[in-house]
């Protein structure tokens, strides 16, 4: 086990590796000059030029590599072009925010996508099951800003329940939670659902069924705890998902978070903080994916470890 | 959230008597909402073939005396901004979009099956480099990198689907990746192996038809996902170019009017809605048909 | 006398041209009020009612208002800001030797007069007395040296440096509070650039600590002191009222403010999109929006908690042709796309019926400017100069455009309209980040530039002729120098530009700069299209906020009635 662990974060590496190279030529693909961006519209040549040397970006390429990537390995992520500020700054301030709205968004739709997966699953082919699937599909089946927008005029401009923007406390959390979740409890459900089906069809649950336990002690005893195991294994990686795909959520409810901070850098094409997002997601991405194949070898002896 | 339908790689050959086919049949006829969606996106693709035959009034037909009205008789869906016919956009929308959806579908599921299949038959190097290629991209969250993509090549239709292709392929190819390998050491491979067949037979005439289900599936669902992420990119400023009737523009053109005329954004959202629905559930019929673990 | 209008001529021309504050993006762009018809304008297009709040009645000084912006902020440095957003906020913490009233015009803040010497390479500067930087510390010729010594100083590189390093020699303490300021050659835009946002005073223990400092916790003698800047969150200040501007003995007679002006607290939050802004300002989540989008407009006028401000501001947008390019390089081509194009349509349709048809090339309340008669709407005779001109059946072109929503309507009315002429435009949306590259980083002649029309809206922030005509009209401005994306080159124009920046003669420049709008209408390098309205909206009960001609907030002098 210990092995495969270590194997595993070994792995991990060379993605990492990959994904930094990746990102910083494939940023520099981009057109735009930043330094033009940065000295505002009506900068004159010498402005640019100025502010070019003071950013470093007069340094060739290559040069720029070699001190971002040792930078890097000394815990350095830059100085963003935009404000000047290190970048780790920048990130900090945001990622507790991007985070909290990750965390409620996959606590609620990963309750409500159990619960109607259950529903449906338990009544698999009857009216409970395309209720519940068709509700909860609907979740990934509309544009989020579209949802946003909607939410906004209800709650924030018509009932004045909710504020409309910011990351002050829980009630400017939940309409923005309530969006990003949609997606994730559709998914949720849909694995819910699927893998109640399978376990359904297992022999210890006839055998339970068979000893006379009442239907929902069956269900939620016997089936659930048996198809937890993809369940958790789904949540986990949406909460990667999230992380990054707030993007447009985030710029509907003017979200402090690492969504509109990535925006904001792509349209000044802040070099430094764009890399560092984009690091800090796929970091991310790869350490959930990682515990997440993890615990699933811990879970489930049958998986050949590979 | 399409990609994580790979966790889920469940493939078994079918030892059924019946050919695969009927059976199929019989177990798909009894999706009922799958089957709604099916005659849903059936219409929907009558309404892109036909429509601009059949609406109304021009797709570019200006009348700056009827800007935004409401629903109403002369005009169903009302008017937008410049006074054209709601209703006749989005019909004439709905080739559009479609288009994106299938045609970026269609990239992403065809690179990455040659590439799932190319790196799970053969293995080594090529496959190690396939997979890694596709870990980078899967650790980009999607939308991320179709706004960098879009970002390179330019705003417009023709780079949404490039996008979205690129960013789908990675799915197909771990999909089809992992069918290969547990085909691969299948007994009928393996004695097709032995009698000498070609690699080329071998892959396309045994493998790849294994694979096939976990594909349709994918496909399916991956239209509505990709649908979805070109309206983003329109909202984002990336998308479709006016007066397209793309229907994710209209969506994200009429957003500073969803105050005072709500018919401007909620007729091209309802399409959105009803067309991405109807091909998730499309998808999970297929998926409860096609998938022997989930029959009944 | 004579010294000093000259100063403020070529503070006008000059200055500003240096300091560059004009508006070229195609987003919401910024404008500048009109001073003779404001009261007029007002009526007519913000809302009808508005409360009163008697003298000292005001609770602002009690209230804590939440204001939504559109853009995030990029830094507290003023030398660093090139944005009118951040420049906005520096000014409510730091005041200049000099500033803008709401209307623009020049008035000594810190100094309180100035004399220069004849080559106008010499100014001394007696400073106002009895004032302090929030920090406690005074502010006196120590105090003023040690801030210019800083725009001097070319090392720092900020994006503002170039703004005076250049001009400025030396500066010398002649008592506590007169200060000699040399520079290295004539400069009679001194003073107008000393307005400038760039140049407001920050306490010289906050220079002495470096650009870093500087940047993240600025402090000055303003009417507000910063509290906090969470970026991407807000950006707090709250009211500081020992401000000097609210003593009538240091402000030498009048207070510049009411004593019950000004808010408790101000909390700004970036907000981009536009919808969520309007919402915020219906649910009473901000109490004052800047600015507010079009399509918005008609319903929070009738909405009746919030007050809408509009006035014709002048925002000029413009429709650009490469006049080098076939086959703009030929008159009648351009005049027939200026015939084909309905003003009046444009405005009921873009604007939403909220702007003015344009009369000149520059808006109407920049100073010479010269109404002409607008290209009336006429397609037969867009038809037969295309004839003419050897296109009877029109071509095909494109439009290039930063993709915004409000661009992305502009430029669909605009196909529309050329279609009817057999002109097929291909709309070419991008990125404004590309949009810039493609446009304004190309050194080639103009009939090798890949831009064929192209789409801007720009504001003259000087108020003067010259900034609305030479940058983009003029033979230098070319890209990539600035932005004379026509192309369009006209010795006759060009000398009486150059006529009319080297005289002090309002009478003469009034009549080069006559003449030159005439042969511009004439030529129609460009179409003119509108004039924007500048827009805000505040709740019903805030009274006296509004736009400065730079298209900048200005509430200095904003007061609250009681609920």
């Amino acid at each position: 086990m210990l092995r495969y662990i270590v194997k595993r974060i070994i792995g991990v590496i060379p993605t990492l590796i990959l994904v930094v190279t990746f990102v910083f030529f494939f940023v520099r693909m981009i057109p735009g000059d930043p330094a033009r961006l940065v000295a505002g519209p009506q900068a004159t040549q010498e402005d640019v030029e100025l502010v070019r040397e003071q950013l470093g970006l007069n340094e060739s390429i290559p040069k720029q590599y070699v001190n971002y990537v040792s930078g890097l390995f000394h815990g350095d992520l830059g100085t963003s072009l935009r404000t000047k500020r290190p970048v780790a700054v920048e990130v900090a301030s945001r990622y507790g925010n991007t985070v909290q709205l990750t965390l409620l968004s996959l606590a609620w739709s990963s309750v409500v996508g159990i619960l109607l997966g259950v529903w449906s699953g338990r009544h698999r082919s009857k009216w409970q099951d395309y209720t519940g699937m068709t509700l909860a599909v609907s979740g990934i089946s509309l544009p989020s800003f579209w949802i946003g927008f909607i939410l906004i005029i209800i709650f924030s401009v018509n009932l004045k329940i909710f504020p409309t923007t910011g990351a002050d406390g829980f009630s400017s959390l939940v309409l923005p939670a309530f969006t990003l979740g949609t997606s994730v409890a559709a998914v949720v459900a849909r694995f819910t659902r699927s893998s109640l089906i399978e376990v359904m069809k297992e022999d210890y649950i006839r055998t339970a069924r068979a000893k006379g336990l009442r239907e929902k002690a069956v269900i939620w005893k016997h089936a659930f705890r048996n198809s937890m195991i993809s369940v958790v294994t789904v949540i986990g990686l949406q909460f990667g998902y999230l992380l990054g795909g707030s993007v447009v959520t985030e710029s509907v409810f003017a979200f402090p978070g690492l969504g509109s901070l990535l925006i904001e850098s792509v349209n000044y094409r802040d070099y430094p903080a764009i890399q560092s997002l984009i690091l800090i997601f796929s970091l991310h991405f790869l350490i959930i994916n990682l515990l997440v194949d993890v615990l699933y070898a811990l879970l489930n002896p049958e998986i050949q470890l590979g | 959230m399409a990609r994580v339908m790979t966790k889920e790689k469940t493939v078994t050959e079918s030892n059924d008597i019946k050919t695969p086919f009927k059976e199929f049949v019989r177990k798909f006829k009894k999706q009922k909402t799958a089957l709604v969606a099916l005659a849903f996106i059936c219409l929907l693709a009558i309404i892109a073939v036909i429509s601009y035959q059949v609406v109304p009034y021009g797709i570019n037909e200006y009348d700056y005396s009827a800007i935004m009205q409401g629903p109403s008789a002369k005009h169903i869906f009302g008017t937008d901004e410049f006074g054209r016919d709601l209703f006749s956009r989005i019909l004439c929308g709905t080739r559009i979009s479609l288009s994106v959806g299938l045609l970026s579908v269609s990239i992403g599921a065809i690179l990455g099956t040659i590439l799932g299949l190319l790196g799970g038959y053969y293995g080594g190097l090529l496959d190690a480099c396939i997979m890694r290629v596709c870990d980078v991209l899967f650790a980009f969250p999607g939308i991320i990198l179709a706004i960098a993509i879009v970002a390179i090549l330019g705003s417009g239709l023709y780079n949404v689907v490039i996008a979205v292709a690129v960013f789908s392929t990675p799915t197909f190819a771990r999909l089809v990746r992992s069918t290969t390998l547990s085909l691969k050491s299948s007994v009928f491979v393996q004695a097709a192996r032995n009698i000498g067949s070609s690699d080329r037979r071998i892959l396309f005439r045994h493998i790849l038809p294994g694979a096939i289900p976990n594909i349709i599936v994918q496909y399916t669902m991956s239209i509505g996902n990709s649908i979805l992420t070109a309206s983003s990119l329109s909202f984002l400023g990336m998308g479709a170019q006016p007066p397209t009737p793309e229907w994710g523009l209209l969506l994200s053109n009429g957003r500073n009017y969803m105050m005072s005329s709500w018919h401007i954004t909620f007729f091209p959202g309802l399409a959105i809605f009803l067309t991405v629905l109807s091909f998730n559930l499309l998808g999970d019929g297929l998926r409860d048909a096609l998938d022997p673990k989930l029959s009944e | 006398m004579k010294k000093k209008i000259l100063a403020v001529l070529l503070a006008s021309v000059l200055g500003i041209a240096a300091a560059g504050c004009g508006s070229n993006s195609g987003n919401d762009s910024s404008g500048s009020t009109d001073t003779q018809q404001e009261g007029v304008s007002k009526e007519a297009k913000s809302s009808a009612e508005t409360v009163e709040v008697p003298e000292g009645e005001s609770v602002s000084q009690d209230t804590d208002i939440v204001a939504a912006v559109n853009v995030d902020f990029t830094t507290l440095d003023p030398l660093d800001t090139s944005d009118t957003l951040s420049g906005d906020i520096q000014r409510m913490l730091m005041d200049g030797l000099f500033g803008f009233d709401r209307e623009m015009n020049v008035i000594p803040m810190l100094a309180e007069s100035y004399e220069a010497n004849e080559e106008a390479t010499e100014y001394t500067f007696t400073l106002r007395q009895g004032i302090t930087f929030s920090d406690g510390t005074p502010w006196n010729a120590e105090a003023a040296k040690a801030n210019f010594d800083r725009w001097g100083d070319k090392s720092l590189g900020l994006k503002r440096t170039t703004l005076l390093c250049n001009i400025l020699d030396s500066t010398e303490i002649v008592d506590e509070y007169t200060i000699k300021v040399t520079l290295t050659q004539s400069f009679g835009a001194f003073i107008n650039t000393l307005a400038h946002p760039a140049c407001v005073c920050m306490s010289p223990v906050q220079i002495a600590a470096g650009s870093e400092v500087c940047a993240s916790d600025p402090v000055g003698t303003g009417q507000y002191t910063f509290v906090e800047w969470i970026a991407g969150d807000h950006l707090t200040v709250q009211l500081n009222p020992d401000w000097w501007g609210y003593d009538a003995d240091i402000c030498g007679g009048e207070a510049l403010v009411e004593a019950d002006a000004g808010f408790k607290s101000v909390t700004f939050r970036p907000v981009t999109e536009s919808a969520t802004r309007v919402a915020m300002i219906q649910s009473g989540d901000a109490q004052l929006i800047w600015p507010v989008p079009s399509e918005s407009i008609d319903s929070l006028r009738e909405d009746s908690s919030v007050y809408l401000g509009a006035e014709t501001g002048d925002v000029v947008r413009y429709l650009m042709m490469n006049n080098q390019k076939e086959p703009f390089n030929d008159v009648r081509v351009r005049q027939a796309i200026n015939y084909a194009i309905d003003k009046n349509a444009y405005i009921a349709v873009v604007k939403d019926g909220n702007a003015t048809v344009a009369q000149s090339v520059i808006g109407q309340n920049v100073q010479y400017f010269k109404a002409n008669e607008p290209y009336e709407y006429d397609i037969e005779k867009a038809k037969e100069l295309l004839a003419e001109a050897g296109y009877p059946d029109g071509f095909t072109t494109s439009i290039m455009y930063a993709n915004t929503t409000a661009n992305q309507k502009q430029c669909e009315f605009l196909k529309q309209q050329l279609e009817q002429v057999g002109i097929e435009v291909e709309l070419n949306g991008m990125e404004s980040a590309i949009l810039n590259q493609k446009i304004q980083d190309v050194d080639v002649p103009g009939s090798e530039a890949e831009v064929e029309m192209y789409v801007i809206g720009w504001s003259t922030s000087t108020g003067d002729a010259d900034w609305g005509i030479r940058p983009l009209l003029a033979t230098e401005s070319e890209p990539p120098m600035s932005y004379n994306i026509c192309y369009y080159e006209n010795e006759e124009v060009d000398n009486l530009l150059y006529e009319a920046l080297g005289t002090s003669d309002s009478d003469k420049r009034a009549e080069a700069y006559a003449k030159a709008q005439d042969i511009i209408w004439e030529e129609s390098p460009l179409v003119c299209l509108a004039y924007d309205y500048n827009t805000w909206a505040n709740s019903k009960n805030i009274v006296n906020v509004g736009n400065t001609p730079d298209g900048g907030l200005y509430i200095r002098n904003a007061r609250m009635a009681a609920e």
